[in-house]
């Protein structure tokens, strides 16, 4: 996949949940601190007990999501995000997650996404949202058992 | 003794460990390496020749370059420990098989040129590896702090190689198999550290390790091209290089002419007069480098800043070429080589370690690699090309790259502290920007790319993301791409449509010919009912209805036709007898007043939109009984049509617009409110913006800052004593700050100091409280109490930073302050580099002890300092009870009740008079309960 420009990245934020109520003044510099990565199909995202100073948003491909025995938690597919849970608690990776496919990834890191809370609430609001809407589901991934 | 072992170290409690571990793997790969080059380096003067040297170093400077290559693919696509793993590796391999070489009897120039390249190649790279893996667990900050114990520990491996040579007891063979054994040690070290020791998270390494192989060998370069700073420091590390090599060619000449090799066997060298010198001077020099390392350099960098240390290599090798270029005296030489094996490593690599952090830090690594790894041999080709060819004294050479290096000190010295501060920027997410700043950046081939996207997205079956698309191409302002809009929603849904109408009429295009145009087209072709009539609406309030056909349509139950009629009526551009367009007008006003009037909020909302079509200031009048009103939209409303009509005629209207600003949440009211203050009660609402300011939002700051902007310098007087006010919320004198920064600087520096002296003695008292009043008063629930205190400390810090940092004239003041909190230890580092070079010196280590990584004890020994920062609880909460924060207020109320403390209820009354209304509430019922 090529590099995404901005205008890519800015609409890829716009069609997740979390970001959907933002106008085009305020997604482009949240657009600006995605940091695009690729990962070849079997690479780690990040392992249990990593540090978590990111978040996940996947673009293309598909992500496997595992506890800490290994028992699978969830596959993820485009437009998805994951990773952001260790983020607001300060915890270790509570899961690990491979890549399936060739994915492309984008990130942001906590400091950017603390930052963007502060500056439009609208985002935790994002948060709350899915949090609520999926919490049975999270609270299973968050404690490594299976959906 | 711990304790003065800490401070002599300027080790942390806690770092113990981790410091000696990399001071110790620094002392033997020091030990290791200086041993092998400086024993080739004595066996290629006694069996070859200083004459050949030129040789060696082109040879070595192409192996060199081709290893760097390897290098930079290696630490781009491997862990930096596997990388300096194999490093270390590779060399005990190397030094083995010469070992067994020598150990077979071989005596032969290739070897002895073998040995002296792969000492060459070593030490360049060791030096990489090291500092590259040691960089990883620390900030830049403790690198400022420790790095010199660490090139301490290398100077003390030097050393170690001066008295092993100058003792002169082991043979060539001994030497080999000692190098050999302590690489494989080092190896051993690097292996335990990797496993043990936890690195400094770093936002933008980690950005870049995820993103490996994204950032291509070109973007690399061209980001360095685009760093004035990089390419600055770039140039002077590889002056620095071609500098060491001559000065080196010019002491190694000068000591075969003082020492002479004659008679020697062939293998033997090492008990000679100039081996035992060389070694004498490396034990001297070593010596030195460990004691300036140790406890002058970092102290230096403390009271001078990095600038202070930059010119001394070049300045003492301008001084010593001076007398070299007329004088063939040995202490020339002396002073040259202590420079190539002093001075450039205990101050310039001690320097490069400080400003590489200010080397935009997505390049930092590859940077250090090119720098370390590419020029020195490039370095050395270079001076190996100029002293074979130029037909010039080497000591002149050595005398111009002095110059030149000094030259570039003073540049690097000049550029620092902006660098440091982009460096830091980097991580800031820019909310400032405009939507067309974003999507036309400085290239021209990206804006095209962007344009090109957007007109894509016009195609999406996603209604949102086609809005989006629309959005980006109207900030454009481009008429073309006007059209491409207009032409794409002919065929777009009604409430697509309807959103675009509304982006439209805040767009620069409103009253476009073709956007009239377009609208009235739609307005023929159009079935929907609800589109019709907002399409009528903007024709009617464009001046393009004719009233008559308007008329009919004042009495229509449909809101919108009835509105475009009374627009229709108001402002149409037909030309109309003037009887006839005054009854029209007439009859407009009193169909507008109904709406008004009605109990229906949605016409009360037209009424209002109708009375700024064509309005002028007095028609504000009408707006002030519904700025109060209860519902939200329809004082919404009203506020942006008084923001649009008023001026200085509605300034009775001030006192009430200020109370309102205070009371309303809605920020679209409040935003509207400030325009409006701005507009009516001109510098005289300076006061009421900047006090209310204190729960704005970050927009509504912006707005608040925009509108005082623009009222100009006569506002400095009132900004000024409002900056001053320590009964005013840190918030709102960080405002009155920020737009001081832009109006008057001057006036800003000259109170600098007394403000800032009396706000770090707010701070002290604040963090020394918060961090002894548990542990002064045990058995008492002091929770509240010290997350009180914390708060204020926070605010006070927060504070003075802004006011450095906008005096300093940093663009943004936020940004410094949040990253000086920051829970990355690198960021916070970057924070506090950037404050050291926007503020005065003085300041600086005024505020170090607030800012800086340093342990507690030390943080609350430097409070001490300050006149009334030890006080029992009465006496605090006494203090914090008249507190102009009504937190503080409260807490203190509510601690004073909790513990008896005589005549509370009176404190409690008297504080009432000085606070606002959630204090009262508070206060009552405490003094009932």
């Amino acid at each position: 996949m090529n590099k995404m420009t901005l205008i890519d990245k800015t609409f890829l934020l716009k069609k997740t949940p979390l970001f959907r109520a933002l106008t085009l003044e305020m997604l482009l510099p949240i657009a600006d601190k995605l940091v695009q990565v690729s990962f070849d199909a079997g690479d780690v995202i990040f392992n249990v007990d990593d540090e978590a100073h990111r978040m996940y948003f996947l673009i293309d491909g598909a992500v496997e999501v595992r506890g800490r025995n290994g028992n699978l938690l969830a596959l993820l597919q485009n437009e998805s995000f994951f990773g952001d849970e260790a983020l607001f608690n300060d915890s270790r990776r509570g899961y690990s997650a491979h890549a399936l496919a060739d994915s492309e990834i984008v990130t942001l890191s906590q400091t950017n996404l603390f930052t963007i809370i502060s500056e439009y609430p609208s985002v935790a609001l994002g948060f709350l949202s899915v949090y609520a809407t999926a919490l049975p589901d999270r609270a299973k991934l968050h404690n490594g058992e299976s959906l | 003794m711990k304790k003065a072992f800490y401070s002599l170290f300027k080790i942390y409690p806690g770092e113990e460990r981790q410091a000696v571990l990399l001071a110790l793997l620094g002392f033997l790969y020091a030990l290791a390496v200086s041993l092998a080059l400086r024993f080739s380096d004595v066996m290629f003067l006694l069996h070859v020749g200083s004459d050949h040297l030129p040789t060696v170093y082109t040879l070595s400077s192409l192996v060199m370059i081709i290893l760097a290559s390897f290098l930079l693919y290696a630490y781009h696509n491997i862990a930096t420990h596997k990388v300096y793993l194999s490093i270390i590796g590779t060399a005990a391999f190397a030094y083995g098989t010469i070992f067994l070489m020598v150990q077979a009897g071989w005596d032969e120039s290739p070897l002895w040129y073998g040995m002296r390249i792969i000492g060459t190649l070593c030490m360049a790279v060791f030096s990489t590896g090291y500092w590259t893996f040691v960089d990883q667990y620390y900030t830049l900050q403790d690198a400022k702090r420790l790095f010199s114990l660490f090139s301490s520990s290398i100077f003390l491996g030097i050393a170690t190689t001066g008295f092993i040579m100058q003792a002169g007891q082991l043979e060539l063979n001994a030497i080999l198999g000692l190098v050999t054994l302590i690489l494989f040690a080092v190896g051993l070290i690097v292996w335990d550290a990797q496993r043990r020791l936890t690195p400094v998270h770093d936002e933008n390494s980690l950005q870049e390790s995820a993103s490996q192989g994204d950032i291509p060998i070109r973007s690399i370069f061209q980001m360095v091209l685009r760093s004035r700073f990089t390419l600055l420091l770039m140039a002077s590390n590889f002056l620095i290089y071609v500098t060491m090599i001559v000065t080196e060619f010019n002491y190694l000449g000068s000591f075969e002419e003082h020492f002479p090799a004659e008679g020697l066997p062939p293998g033997e060298g090492e008990q000679t007069p100039l081996a035992m010198f060389l070694g004498r001077c490396l034990i001297g020099i070593s010596l030195a480098n460990m004691m300036i390392g140790l406890f002058v350099y970092s102290r230096l960098v403390y009271r001078f800043s990095v600038a202070g240390v930059l010119p001394i290599t070049g300045a003492i090798l301008l001084f010593n070429y001076l007398g070299w270029m007329t004088s063939e005296s040995i202490i020339y030489a002396v002073v040259g080589l202590t420079v190539v094996e002093g001075t450039l490593y205990v101050i310039d690599d001690s320097n490069f370690n400080i400003l590489l952090n200010a080397v935009p830090s997505r390049i930092k690594y590859r940077v250090r690699i090119i720098i370390e790894s590419f020029f020195e041999p490039s370095g050395m080709l270079v001076s190996s090309f100029l002293l074979s060819t130029l037909p010039i004294n080497s000591k002149f050479l050595g005398f111009l790259l002095a110059i030149a290096i000094l030259t570039l000190a003073a540049l690097l010295i000049h550029n620092y502290g902006k660098a440091i501060y982009s460096n830091l920027a980097e991580n800031a997410i820019h909310f400032h920007r405009s939507v067309r700043e974003w999507i036309e950046p400085k290239s021209e081939k990206l804006s095209l790319l962007h344009r090109q996207q957007l007109v894509r997205q016009l195609e999406s079956d996603d209604e949102g993301l086609s809005m989006l698309a629309i959005q980006g191409l109207l900030a454009l302002e481009d008429h073309a791409l006007l059209e491409k809009v207009l032409h794409k929603m002919d065929r777009a849904t009604p409430a697509a449509m309807a959103r675009l109408v509304e982006l439209l009429r805040k767009s620069p295009f409103q009253d476009d010919p073709s956007v009239i145009h377009a609208y009235s087209q739609w307005y023929d072709d159009e079935t929907d009912e609800e589109l019709l009539a907002l399409l009528f609406f903007e024709l009617a309030r464009g001046g393009f209805i004719h009233p008559e056909k308007a008329l009919h349509l004042l009495e229509s139950p449909i809101l919108m036709l009835k509105g475009a009629a009374i627009a229709a009526l108001k402002k149409s551009r037909a030309h109309l007898p003037p009887v006839q367009a005054t009854q029209y007008r007439l009859k407009a006003v009193q169909k507008q007043q109904e709406l008004i009037n009605s109990a229906k909020e949605d016409e009360v909302v037209m009424g209002l939109t109708l009375i700024g079509i064509d309005g002028a200031s007095h028609d504000a009048e009408l707006l002030v009984p519904f700025l109060k009103d209860r519902r939200t939209p329809v004082a919404v409303k009203a506020m942006e049509t008084f923001a649009q009509l008023a001026d200085f005629r509605c300034f009775r209207y001030a006192r009430l617009l200020t109370s309102q600003l205070d009371k309303s949440s809605n920020t679209d009211y409040r935003q509207a409110c400030i325009t409006a203050l701005g507009k009516v009660a001109g510098s005289s609402a300076v006061e009421a913006i900047i006090t209310t300011s204190e729960h704005l939002r970050p927009h509504e700051r912006r707005t608040a800052e925009n509108v005082i902007l623009g009222m100009g310098l006569r506002t400095v007087p009132i900004l000024l004593s409002l900056t001053k006010n320590t009964r005013l919320r840190d918030r709102c004198r960080i405002l009155a700050v920020r737009i001081l920064s832009h109006l008057a600087v001057p006036q800003l520096h000259a109170n600098l100091n007394s403000i800032v002296r009396q706000e770090i003695q707010r701070a002290a008292f604040y963090f020394y409280q918060c961090k002894t009043i548990e542990k002064n008063n045990p058995g008492i629930d002091l929770t509240l109490l010290r997350e009180a205190l914390e708060t204020g400390y926070r605010s006070t810090i927060d504070f003075i930073i802004h006011l450095l940092g906008e005096a300093g004239e940093i663009e943004d003041c936020e940004l410094l302050a949040r990253s000086l909190v920051s829970r990355n230890g690198k960021v916070r580092g970057q924070a506090v580099e950037t404050l050291e070079k926007s503020c005065p010196h003085a300041i600086f280590r005024m505020l170090l002890p607030f800012t800086a990584d340093i342990p507690l004890e030390d943080k609350l020994l430097a409070c001490e300092n300050y006149q009334g920062v030890k006080a029992d609880l009465p006496t605090l909460l006494e203090k914090m009870s008249s507190s102009h924060s009504p937190l503080e207020a409260m807490v203190a109320a509510m601690y004073m009740r909790q513990l008896h403390i005589p005549r509370w209820r009176e404190t409690v009354l008297k504080q009432m008079r000085s606070h606002e209304e959630i204090f009262h509430h508070f206060a009552y019922e405490l003094l009932e309960a």
